[in-house]
């Protein structure tokens, strides 16, 4: 039994539909397997009777325990620090926010606004918004650098835009079945379970990546999104291709570049002219390499595989 | 001493509506007789997006709303496409619809079970005859066919994520067509898909007959003769919701101003392979349109119309533009003054017709005129119904919404057949300067984007949502919002519990959360606050 | 392209670059916005130009530069068709030659 609650801040309500694709456990099954009580959430209303005000003081003042508290969105501080442009039962959003999280036995952000900012702030940020412990790669967000949950853990980031339902259930699961001490986080504070592997690992253009074949424009079927597409699968952490979406696939899977969605600096470049679905070059290499390989080692290893490269390579291997 | 003659009630949130919506009532001898709906969250996507990228649209926009997220990379899609004056094959026009079509499929029961019959449940209704069975079904969480209804919303996109990876938040659309080039193996995990989804849900539990039975209902009489043929039809959740929201008078009220507008969808993928913003009218299989229901009248939808009013919402610009010629200019200060700027919506109004009520009514609606092509989808039922119930209702826009589930499925099984799996799937475009428009149905309804590339790069981007149709506030002439509008007539049993204002709120599935507070009218002082939720 | 064509338009560049056909070698594109404005003059030639398309690619019949760059290495390089992937070239090329538009 554990009580949980759910708010959104500058949100899109894309982490909690994709949570609601979950199965095994599913949204229900978490209630009603798990015992994971949901006090409230923005849309999957259950009849509160005397009202979400209440219920919020009451969670603050800790007479309601409030185990779990998962933030949605991001914090919005404008205008002027005031947080008035995200409002929610008479004050603002970012109020709620720091007084729950210091009531709260785990504090989870979920997907990217809630932890680095995501896309409500890229530059100019009009909402002034950040996430819960950071904003983009920088330490501290609304609740501050050194901020721990009652638990003793620094606010939970599971990032993603979305994130994956496994990657939420999982936590809430554990702190549900008391396994709550085995939860590792990496240095930005991600589950270490998810978050060591790359987007890489297990993505089906892996060969293609190996041989230094190109899928140099969209709708091919052979090729890897590496080199000409902007795909930031070799750079970026998540398990998206060790734990499928939505059961089936993932983004390089289905042809589509990887954007780094589950690192801080998503979205990359801040969309500047020029570099959306392109890789960035200089001087013909690439600007960003794959995570810890170096300019002299890549360029070695360039002539090497197009030298070992097999004719099927260069063939449609993805065929109808 | 007895009531106060008038009282208000300020509802913040209304929850089971995604984002943060208030709404204020004033309610006179137990009916609403005035309403004020108000946006209460700015994230200023049109703002971030100046000076990009051209293409950051697709990147951005599926995330202003993440339960729309396809739909508004249709609209980025598209709005690019016109922008640069691509050539999009066929199969891309396909593969964009299945897309659409499937996002759209997934929200019918997770709306309906998630959001919409929660309310059946109320205590408010315990004396209705079909309140144990409400309750037995559709308790949230718990309930036999919620957990049925939510659990298997999940398996239309997972066709999604056969083309773009995931759902939500993919980008698979760009200009010139699709980044994926799907195998028999897709389509047929497709097929799979979509035959579960029929023979677990949609025909035993929602509909308590075959799709084909479904399909031949096309009057009012067709309906109610298919509603008394057999008990499995009338104990169907489609059956039950019928009966039931009769029996709790769902029927009585929420009306708004009669007036519909769809951009209509779905480019025929022979017929908008070269497109531009002024041929999409005669290019899209659902046909767009404005009805009006006091003249019982049809007719086209054209973008150039459009116009936003601010004088009611938080921006400091000259009234009655078109979005091209917006700027988006937010204030800091945005007091709720419910005699001056109370939202961040807008007041978006057609230039000759004014407000416009948008979403799954508004689509059928359209779709029972008889202007457009020739070829184009025609459906009787919704106007024959719209017409002898004489107008709008909660029950009637809910229906709307159902209902058209089985004309997705059907253009969803066309898309899977029509896929020629060895032609092309993207032509690369070059990128030039220029302006765009990009339009679609969301499933609660017309969506668009307008885009403005110059040296490179956006100049102006602006989106208009089914939203801010329908929350938007009073326009400079005065006319409520259509949500406003619906409110009028809105009986309230019990002002401790404003339920009504909820199924009216959410009969619209507009994409925003809200509170209730009443006030006194006249002291304005606080009496109670309410959750509606 | 069928094996037979593919050789003729071989024999047919290799004889217009060892005619000492004037190519644009420089300016290299050093980032990718500068890579993408020579993809967009290469697009406004008509599609059998291949004298337009040699000069604007900047085209050589030797290994280029201090680094002795080749075809050979190059991400568009497709070792067993001997082919230019590049959409905006897609033409048969020998492994010594070079162009402005190589990357890795």
């Amino acid at each position: 039994m554990a009580n949980l609650l759910w708010l959104q801040g500058g949100a899109c309500s894309g982490n909690t539909m994709s949570f609601l694709n979950a199965e095994e456990p599913s949204a229900c099954d978490l209630v009603t397997d798990f015992g994971i009580n949901v006090l409230w959430h923005p849309s999957l209303g259950l009849e509160l009777g005397e009202g979400v005000h209440k219920l919020l003081r009451d969670c603050v003042s800790g007479e309601i325990p409030l185990d779990i508290f998962v933030f949605e969105g991001t914090v919005v501080n404008a205008p002027n620090g005031t947080g008035n442009w995200n409002r929610f039962a008479g004050r603002p959003m970012k109020d709620w926010v720091r007084e729950l999280s210091e009531a709260a036995q785990f504090v989870v952000a979920i997907g990217d606004c809630a932890t680095w900012g995501g896309i409500p702030a890229t530059a100019p940020n009009p909402s002034e918004s950040s996430g819960m412990q950071f904003l983009k790669r920088d330490r501290g967000g609304a609740l501050g650098a050194g901020f721990v949950s009652k638990a003793g853990l620094p606010a939970i980031n599971i990032p993603g835009c979305p994130a994956h339902p496994d990657w939420v259930t999982q936590i809430l699961v554990a702190v549900a079945t008391g396994r709550a001490g085995d939860l590792k986080l990496d240095e930005f504070q991600r589950p270490a379970t998810f978050f060591t592997s790359f987007t890489q690992t297990g993505c089906t253009r892996n060969m293609h990546f190996a041989y230094k074949v190109s899928a140099t424009e969209f709708g091919q079927r052979k090729g890897c999104l590496f080199y000409d597409l902007g795909c930031r699968g070799p750079m970026t952490h998540s398990p998206c291709n060790r734990i499928l979406w939505n059961r089936q696939s993932s983004k390089t899977r289905a042809g589509m570049p990887c954007l780094g969605c589950t690192e801080p600096e998503f979205p990359f470049f801040d969309l500047m002219p020029g570099t959306v679905f392109k890789t960035q070059t200089m001087m013909g290499v690439p600007k960003d390499m794959p995570t810890g390989v170096a300019k002299t080692g890549y360029i070695k290893l360039t002539a090497a595989a197009k030298a070992a490269a097999p004719a099927w390579a260069e063939q449609d291997i993805f065929v109808v | 001493m007895g009531e106060p003659a008038v009282q208000t009630l300020d509802i913040s949130p209304v929850g089971r509506v995604e984002g943060d919506l208030d709404v204020r009532v004033d309610i006179d001898d137990g009916v609403v007789v005035n309403a004020w709906t108000s946006a209460e969250l700015f994230r200023g996507f049109e703002i971030i997006l100046r000076d990009k990228d051209p293409q950051a649209g697709l990147v951005v926009t599926p995330r202003a709303c993440g339960i729309c997220g396809a739909s508004h990379l249709t609209c980025a899609a598209w709005a690019l496409d016109t922008a640069w004056g691509t050539t999009v094959p066929r199969n891309a026009i396909l593969a964009r619809n299945l897309g659409q079509l499937t996002e759209s499929l997934q929200s019918l029961p997770r709306h309906h079970y998630g959001l919409f019959m929660i309310d059946y449940t109320n205590k408010n209704y315990a004396a209705s005859r079909y309140y144990a069975e409400a309750v037995k079904r559709w308790t949230p969480f718990t309930g036999t066919n919620y957990e049925l209804g939510v659990t298997i919303s999940g398996r239309p996109v997972e066709i999604y994520a056969l083309l773009g990876g995931q759902w939500p938040h993919s980008s698979y659309m760009v200009p010139g067509g699709v980044m994926c080039a799907p195998t028999l193996t897709d389509v047929t995990r497709a097929w799979s898909i979509l035959e579960h989804f029929r023979s677990n849900w949609f025909e035993p539990v929602w509909l308590g007959c075959s799709l084909e039975r479904y399909e031949q209902i096309r009057s009012y009489d067709d309906f109610l003769a298919w509603l008394e043929e057999k008990p499995e039809h009338a104990n169907s959740d489609l059956g039950l919701y019928w009966r039931m929201s009769q029996d709790i008078g769902l029927d009585k009220y929420g009306v708004g101003h009669g007036k519909y507008i769809s951009w209509g969808y779905l480019p025929h993928e022979d017929r908008y392979n070269e497109p531009t913003i002024e041929g999409r009218n005669a290019a899209v299989i659902m046909k767009s349109g404005v009805y009006n229901g006091a003249s019982d009248s049809h007719k086209l939808m054209d973008q150039v119309h459009t116009r936003e009013d601010v004088t009611r919402a938080w921006y400091d610009e000259p009234g009655g533009l078109h979005p091209f010629d917006r700027t988006t200019a937010a204030i800091s200060n945005n007091d709720m003054d419910p005699e001056g700027k109370y939202s961040w919506c807008t007041a978006v109004h057609h230039e000759d017709n004014g407000r416009l009520e948008a979403g799954p009514l508004a689509r059928q609606l359209v779709a029972g005129g008889d202007h457009g092509e020739s070829w184009q989808h025609t459906d009787p039922l919704v106007l024959d119904m719209y017409r002898r119930l004489g107008g709008a209702s909660v029950a009637l826009r809910h229906f709307a919404r159902m209902h058209e589930g089985v004309k997705i499925y059907r253009q969803i099984e066309r898309c899977l057949r029509e896929l020629r799996l060895d032609d092309e799937w993207y032509i690369k475009p070059t990128e030039t300067d220029g302006q765009g428009w990009g339009a679609t149905e969301a499933i609660r309804g017309a969506l668009c984007h307008w885009i403005d590339v110059r040296d490179g790069k956006i100049s102006n981007y602006q989106i208009i949502a089914p939203t801010t149709w329908n929350v938007g506030p009073r326009a400079d002439n005065g006319e409520r919002g259509p949500i406003e509008e619906s409110l009028i007539g809105t009986p309230i049993a019990d002002p401790s519990d404003p339920v009504e204002v909820g199924h009216v709120c959410r009969s619209y599935d507009s994409c925003l959360v809200c509170t209730v507070h009443a006030h006194d009218a006249k002291t304005g002082e606080e009496l109670a606050r309410f959750q509606t939720a | 392209m069928p094996g037979e064509e593919q050789d003729k338009l071989l024999i047919e560049i290799t004889d217009l670059l060892a005619s000492g056909l004037k190519t644009r070698t420089e300016p290299f594109p050093e980032d990718a916005r500068q890579f993408a404005e020579i993809l967009d003059e290469l697009r406004q030639l008509a599609t059998d130009d291949l004298e337009g398309k040699l000069v604007v690619g900047g085209f050589t019949d030797h290994p280029y530069g201090e680094d002795q760059q080749r075809c050979l290495e190059c991400m568009y390089y497709l070792v067993h068709r001997k082919w230019c992937d590049l959409p905006e070239l897609s033409l048969p090329v020998e492994p010594e030659w070079w162009c402005r538009l190589w990357r890795i």
